[in-house]
């Protein structure tokens, strides 16, 4: 499925969160949504999502306006990390990870043995297996992230929208986790991943759209994020280097 | 859910076969001694019996209501907690049963209950469903559900300020103790047509919330991720605030005001489902028949005249669990 947003503006009360925004994105690759704090990539992501009401423009699936596709329909096709999420009920890991198949599951069903094989591999893929029986409450903040990765990727779509994925992670989790979001890559879903670090973002994203101020600033590969536009949009100084000839991207000193 | 899979359909089953059980016991519990199965037979032969009568006109029908109420309490109870998210949420909190007493008092205040026997539950059920269309007035169709406890909440004290008002502008200072005593509750001598009158809205509303139980499951990691598993939160809002209309206004309206049973029985329930709300739901509503038809069981055994009323015996039994848990909370905070 194809997601394209055209001319969209999303509107919080007087103030624009979006203006105008036209994308077209095709599963198969990983889109980092990268800006700095407020630039608006929260409430795109949602949008795109179809979480958040366009105040003009559209979204569109496939071509077709979003709000046409039935709510179980799009459920199935978009799974949605949000930022920095909890469970408000003491559920276990297993069972909240299980919540990711409740779009495949008919009212009153019970979960089919290809639910269960589903949520086995998310949890498998999020190194979960130990903690399947804890409730969030018992797990760390790193570890209860993982949970909700793979509650999102329980849900096999063919879109992955997730908000600040890694935000919680340690160095280790985090390399982990977007290795994780490169294998759904790989099993031909697209992903879309809003993101701070900006090293993470230039390994391992395909194509970067850097926002600000609700516009797209940059929609480009990873090595369009040169050190000016850094420098222009976010004010910091980065050291740009390769290591085994992959960039890096290292934030040194607040300009101005 | 899984890890709870195999336990949950022998829970609901036994607490349902124990709710059939104590709603039994209840039909053989009463002041008059009467040999239940000869009047049984007597009723089935259509022979009018005093013993008969007493099965047909006041024991069964208490029995019914017991459990249907119970049921529709604890029911209500855990839908509105999974709702709002919330464990202190109970089956009145979107101002329903606050409209349901106004409305049975205006019965009663109006002389309308002398006239007509069912003008009671007929005036708390047109109270329930006015406090439902104030709600949808003052909270809106999209609305979010922080507007909608407000809204609840004002209601509430608003219909609680016209039933004050109504008894400090009574004439007559017995209709003041009668209308303070039907509303602390009580299932006493309640007639078949008022179970006919009350429990298919009650059923309706239960089929309203039960229906709603895997939106419940997913409202557990929030609104914007519920909505992403394809969830219409505006009509599972509006779903559960009518079911809960439709099964406690139904209660009230022929009961009065059964309190603790919808805010404690949950909480009691909770863990036995894996915390998921869904499943919660059946579960908690067979929880509630259980103990308000033992609470119905214990006033007529307690040795008291006038015999105790059902919502101060729930609300007695009712605090210490209460207050157990806020130990708990405090314990885990």
């Amino acid at each position: 499925m194809r997601i394209e947003a055209s001319d969209l503006s999303v509107r919080y009360g007087a103030r624009e969160a979006i203006s105008r925004v036209s994308l077209n994105l095709q599963p198969g690759a990983m889109v980092g949504l990268i800006g700095p704090n407020g630039a608006g990539k929260t409430t795109l992501i949602r949008a795109l999502a179809g979480l958040a009401a366009p105040a003009a423009g559209e979204i569109l699936y496939n071509g077709a306006p979003s709000r046409k596709m039935p709510r179980d329909m799009r459920a199935r096709k978009i799974a949605y990390l949000a930022q920095s999420g909890s469970a408000e009920w003491p559920l276990q890991v297993e069972a909240i990870v299980a919540l990711g198949r409740l779009p495949h599951r008919r009212a009153f069903a019970a979960l089919t043995s290809a639910d269960a094989a589903a949520v086995e591999r998310a949890l498998a893929a999020a190194e979960l297996g130990a903690f399947r029986g804890r409730t969030l409450g018992e797990l760390s903040g790193g570890e209860r992230a993982r949970v909700l990765i793979a509650r999102a990727l329980a849900v096999e779509a063919d879109w992955l929208l997730a908000d600040e994925p890694v935000a919680a992670l340690d160095p280790l989790h985090q390399l982990r986790a977007m290795a994780l979001l490169r294998g759904e890559v790989l099993r031909g879903a697209g992903v879309v991943a809003v993101l701070h670090d900006l090293t993470l973002a230039v390994r391992f994203c395909d194509r970067l759209i850097l926002l600000n101020g609700g516009r797209v600033q940059l929609d480009g590969p990873p090595a369009a994020l040169t050190a000016e536009v850094i420098a222009r949009i976010y004010g910091v100084e980065v050291l740009r280097g390769e290591h085994r000839g992959e960039a890096f991207v290292l934030p040194w000193a607040a300009l101005g | 859910m899984t890890g709870h899979g195999p336990h949950y359909p022998a829970l609901v089953a036994a607490l349902a076969a124990l709710s059939l059980s104590v709603m039994l016991v209840s039909v053989f519990v009463g002041y008059a001694h009467i040999d239940v199965l000869a009047a049984l037979g007597d009723a089935l032969a259509r022979r009018d019996s005093l013993p008969a009568l007493a099965l047909v006109q006041l024991r069964l029908p208490r029995a019914i209501l017991g459990l249907a109420i119970g049921f529709s309490l604890g029911l209500s109870g855990a839908a509105m907690q999974g709702l709002l998210r919330n464990p202190l949420a109970d089956p009145g909190v979107v101002g329903v049963s606050g409209g349901a007493a106004f409305g049975a008092v205006v019965a009663f205040y109006s002389g309308l209950s002398g006239i007509f026997a069912l003008a009671l539950p007929l005036g708390g059920i047109a109270g329930a469903a006015l406090a439902a269309l104030a709600l949808y007035g003052l909270a809106g169709r999209g609305a979010g559900t922080m507007t909608l406890i407000l809204a609840g909440v004002t209601i509430n004290s608003f219909a609680g300020a016209l039933t004050s008002l109504a008894l400090n502008l009574s004439p007559n200072p017995y209709a003041v103790f009668e209308i303070m005593f039907w509303l602390m509750g009580s299932l006493i001598d309640r007639s078949l047509s008022q179970v006919a009158l009350t429990l298919p809205l009650m059923v309706v509303g239960w089929a309203l919330m039960l229906s709603s139980a895997r939106a419940l499951d997913a409202l557990t990691l929030g609104e914007d991720t519920a909505t992403s598993l394809g969830f219409d939160l505006v009509g599972l809002r509006w779903k559960l605030v009518a079911g809960s209309t439709l099964a406690v206004g139904a209660s009230v309206a022929v009961a009065g005001a059964i309190g603790f049973v919808g805010l404690v029985v949950p909480h009691l329930l909770r863990p036995f489902v894996g915390h998921a709300p869904g499943r919660l739901l059946l579960v908690s509503g067979f929880g509630g028949a259980v103990v308000l038809t033992i609470a119905d069981i214990a006033v007529r055994l307690l040795p008291m005249h006038p015999e105790l009323k059902l919502g101060v015996v729930t609300a007695l039994i009712g605090s210490p669990f209460l207050l157990s848990l806020v130990n708990r909370m405090r314990g885990q905070a």
